[in-house]
């Protein structure tokens, strides 16, 4: 996929032997995804993501700005996505690789066209005041599927995320430190989560365009490596309401509607399955955190 | 002399200019073997440096157009600086204002934070062009000044942020068309505004680092700024829209004020004068023992370092890593940077002390000009 | 003496060299690959090129990120060993984690940098011709009182910061690297500052071998 990486075509016959006998390097079933190990950090919208070796890092912010002039009822909410040469000397410094430009759109339609934030909650004085959140998505290390792991730590990012309260008077804002007031959380209306397959073809082209039989091999989550060697890819972005909110497969191995059907149902049990993981561990970190705050809050007491 | 002629007879003959360009470092090596630098100063000794206004300053001149609030030029042998000082009006930010220590819940906080923090160093944006017969994008050495100018003038404490707050006064109209003003202390405005100061440097025919001279302009165009007295026009005062939100919480559009500079009233911008400071480069150089080829009469002559002040053209600028930087008041120190030492050439504890004490010197003498 | 940072080395997979260091609100990651094939505009043809990306915790690199880079790659070209490397490149990228200080100041990143860049150096493999550290110092206002790793409000109440980096040989803080000082002090102020940080890293440098030799007992853990 990426410049600079090249697999032997050797390699790449004999991964296609072990993907027709439904084997892949890892050990892991063509359908199933890599362990995701998701970690909080001690500052609300702070996580650390790894998908098997991708790494990615992603840093929520909020701050006071001023509205888009066409759009007085909403808060501003950005996404950037930057590749640096830290997540492998394949990526150039300073320039927008066209893999990159694909990576920052997805995700910007995963989670912003999706309306995964609600925008008018961010809204403090129609037209002169909103919040203007940013996530800064940094990324440490590339083995594949850097769009899964993106969304995702965007996701729990943001419903991590808790910006510091505000009071409205009159014209005036008052904001209040976090040792004053409790900060409040945004307002994440559903949580898109996208779910990546790679395309291999083990017969030929004619079978693949005429031939009745889709043999087409379908995986879920590539790594680097068997992303070099796919011929085409889809993401498929879909919440745990079975709503699917973005569907992306820009040409390569052409492949039947109902194995797009089949596609879904796999990519929901994927989702349903992250959602109940990162709703227990937001809850996880809450109950610590209070429990954090408890303890404070008897020690004061103590020291009266 | 007559050995080292009869060597240079069947070596390569290279015209200076060729050398410097070639070989550099041994072009170098043999001018300050002679007690010289390449641009033929002694070792610490400083170009001379003119500082003039401009008059092109909007307050400076009778006919009060352009915008431009204060101006400098700094020339320097060959070198020319021109530093132009412009400005705008930014609203101060809500989080300044409303400070929650500034509204505390009775008292929850100390306030004492609050007094010290109100009053901090201010600086500008400068854009430092150098003039190379190039377009495009800035390069990474404009890119570096300006961000270094902008870095030692917010440690400086040349500037306060207290002495950019602009004091609104309101302009009135009667019935009659009279104008009225009424002044900032009985005029109270909802919203408070500040100046943001940009400055433009401009480098005409650069030679070494520019940085001194830069900074040089910078500060002398500082001390001939204005800052325009601004009113808030009453006839756009404070609009209100009432606006449901979706929320239902009530809240308000409001408008901007309409602020108007004067052209003809203006006051000069207030700098802290005993900090003004002069920055100095100076540049250190071990000279070798003769030639570096083995001669046995002289095996004892000993590496000398030697401090090279103000660095000037391509020899000194591509050959001299270790440097030393100072920007001083004449008595105390605003930045310090020493750069370029390493364990082969390590940057002497006297170097620095030397070179500290001429800039104090260099100082003193071109503070007055500025 | 309790450490007062944290650090790790080999922590990705796809660079040569990386590492992550903390040290009070401080944190960040710093990958080094190389020497690698480099871009024709970047060779150079007796020594390696050097490239330095720092990438800031929140929002995207300006200018204050590129005088940071200037001020990095002056400490790494004097210590890295570039003529072993003819018209390679050896690429440096600095990620912030956490810059834990206010956006006006860069004192507690660039220290960090260069320390996270040394760590990073060492498990690259990269060739460096002498061990360095470093180390920030502020002075306070009131009582001209040195603050070793001065936090985000040490700084705002001080007269001045300082960003100080030694070369090391035998445990002892030996040349000075690099230095930089920024707010008002003088110059009996600023070498004892040296002095105080040199100490300051001596010190410290025990801790900091300690985790190189775990590292590297790490890495050649197939040879017992």
């Amino acid at each position: 996929m990426f410049k600079g990486f090249e697999v032997s075509s050797n390699e790449q016959a004999f991964t296609l032997e072990t993907l027709k006998s439904g084997i892949r390097f890892d050990g892991r079933k063509l359908e199933e995804m890599r362990d995701i190990d998701i970690r909080l950090g001690d500052e609300y919208g702070y996580v650390e993501v790894r998908l098997g070796n991708t790494k990615a890092i992603v840093r929520i912010s909020a701050q006071l700005a001023v509205p888009f002039e066409d759009r007085p009822y909403e808060g501003i909410f950005q996404i950037s996505t930057e590749i640096s040469p830290m997540a492998g000397p394949m990526f150039e410094a300073g320039r927008q690789s066209i893999d990159e430009v694909l990576i920052s759109r997805l995700v910007e339609k995963a989670v912003r066209r999706s309306g995964a934030l609600d925008l008018e909650s961010l809204c403090i004085i129609a037209g002169s005041r909103c919040w203007a959140v940013r996530a800064d998505v940094h990324f440490l290390d590339y083995d594949g599927n850097f769009i899964d792991a993106t969304c995702l730590a965007v996701m729990v990012g943001l419903s991590h995320f808790k910006k510091p309260d505000i009071a409205i008077n009159g014209e005036e804002i008052v904001l209040f430190s976090t040792d004053q007031r409790d900060p409040v959380p945004l307002s994440v209306l559903h949580i898109p989560l996208c779910v990546t397959f790679a395309f291999y073809n083990p017969n030929d082209v004619e079978e693949n365009i005429k031939g009745s039989s889709s043999g087409e091999l379908i995986l879920v989550d590539p790594t680097m490596k068997e992303e070099a060697q796919s011929l085409g890819s889809m993401t498929l972005t879909l919440n745990k309401n079975r709503e699917i909110c973005q569907i992306s497969k820009a040409g390569g191995l052409p492949i039947d509607a109902p194995v797009i059907m089949d596609c879904c149902s796999i990519a929901y049990s994927i989702v349903e399955r992250l959602t109940e993981k990162i709703k227990q561990l937001l809850k996880d970190d809450e109950a610590k955190r209070i429990d954090i705050n408890v303890q404070r809050a008897l020690s004061a007491a103590n020291d009266r | 002399m007559t050995s080292e002629t009869a060597t240079a007879a069947n070596s390569l003959k290279l015209m200076p200019d060729v050398l410097a360009r070639v070989a550099p470092d041994v072009s170098l090596q043999k001018h300050l073997h002679l007690g010289l630098r390449p641009c033929l100063r002694k070792f610490e000794e400083f170009r001379h440096v003119t500082v003039d206004k401009t008059g092109l300053g909007k307050y400076e001149t009778e006919d009060k157009n352009g915008n431009i609030l204060g101006s400098s030029v700094v020339k320097s042998g060959d070198t020319i600086v021109l530093c132009g000082i412009t400005g705008g009006i930014v609203e101060d930010e809500q989080e300044a204002i409303d400070d929650y220590r500034l509204k505390l819940e009775d008292g929850i906080i100390s306030n004492e934070e609050t007094a010290s923090s109100s009053r901090k160093n201010a600086t500008v944006y400068p854009v430092v062009q150098i003039e190379s017969g190039r377009t495009g994008p800035p390069s990474e050495e404009e890119m570096i000044l300006s961000q270094r100018l902008h870095d030692t003038l917010l440690s400086s404490g040349i500037l306060n942020t207290e002495d950019l707050k602009i004091s609104l006064s309101l302009k009135s109209r009667d019935e009659n068309g009279e104008v009225s003003i009424i002044g900032p202390d009985q005029f109270e405005a909802k919203k408070s505004y500040s100046f943001v100061l940009y400055a433009s440097i401009q480098v005409f025919s650069r030679s070494g680092p520019m940085f001194d001279l830069c900074w040089g302009s910078l500060v002398a165009a500082l001390r001939n700024t204005f800052l325009p007295q601004v009113y808030v026009d009453e006839d756009q005062l404070d609009i209100r829209m009432p606006v449901r939100s979706k929320g239902g919480e009530k809240a308000t559009i409001s408008e901007e004020y309409k602020l108007v500079c004067d052209n003809a009233k203006a006051t000069k911008l207030v700098i802290d004068e005993s900090m003004i400071s002069w920055s100095s480069t100076f540049g250190v150089v071990t000279v070798h023992s003769k030639d570096g080829d083995i001669d046995m009469d002289s095996g004892d002559v000993a590496n000398e370092d030697v401090l090279l002040a103000d660095l000037e053209g391509e020899v000194e600028d591509t050959t001299v890593d270790r440097r030393i930087h100072v920007v001083t008041n004449g008595q105390t120190l605003t930045s310090v940077t020493i750069t370029g030492g390493s364990e082969g050439v390590p940057i002497p504890r006297d170097m620095i002390r030397k070179a500290i004490e001429q800039a104090k010197r260099r100082s003193n003498d071109l503070v007055q000009k500025l | 003496m309790t450490t007062s940072f944290n650090a790790e080395l080999g922590i990705l997979d796809r660079v040569d060299g990386s590492a992550s260091y903390k040290f009070g609100a401080t944190s960040l990651i710093c990958s080094v690959s190389g020497p690698i094939e480099a871009k024709a505009r970047q060779e150079l043809p007796t020594s390696a090129a050097l490239e330095v990306t720092i990438r800031p915790d929140v929002g995207v690199s300006s200018t204050r990120e590129k005088l940071t880079e200037d001020k990095l790659k002056s400490v790494l070209g004097s210590v890295i060993s570039t003529f072993l490397y003819p018209r390679q490149l050896i690429q440096v990228v600095v990620q912030i984690l956490d810059a834990g200080e206010a956006p006006c100041y860069v004192v507690r990143e660039l220290v960090g940098c260069i320390n996270a860049c040394y760590l990073a150096l060492i498990d690259a493999k990269v060739g460096i011709s002498e061990s360095f550290y470093a180390k920030c110092v502020a002075i306070e206002q009131n009582t001209g009182k040195l603050i070793l790793d001065p936090t985000d409000r040490d700084l705002t109440s001080s007269k001045s910061h300082h960003a100080v980096c030694f070369s090391l040989g035998n445990g002892k803080s030996k040349s000075l690297l690099y230095s930089e000082s920024f707010g008002q002090f003088t110059e009996e102020e600023l070498l004892k500052v040296l002095d105080f940080a040199a100490e300051a890293i001596e010190q410290e440098n025990i801790g900091v071998r300690k985790v190189i030799s775990e590292a590297v007992s790490n890495d050649y853990v197939w040879m017992s």
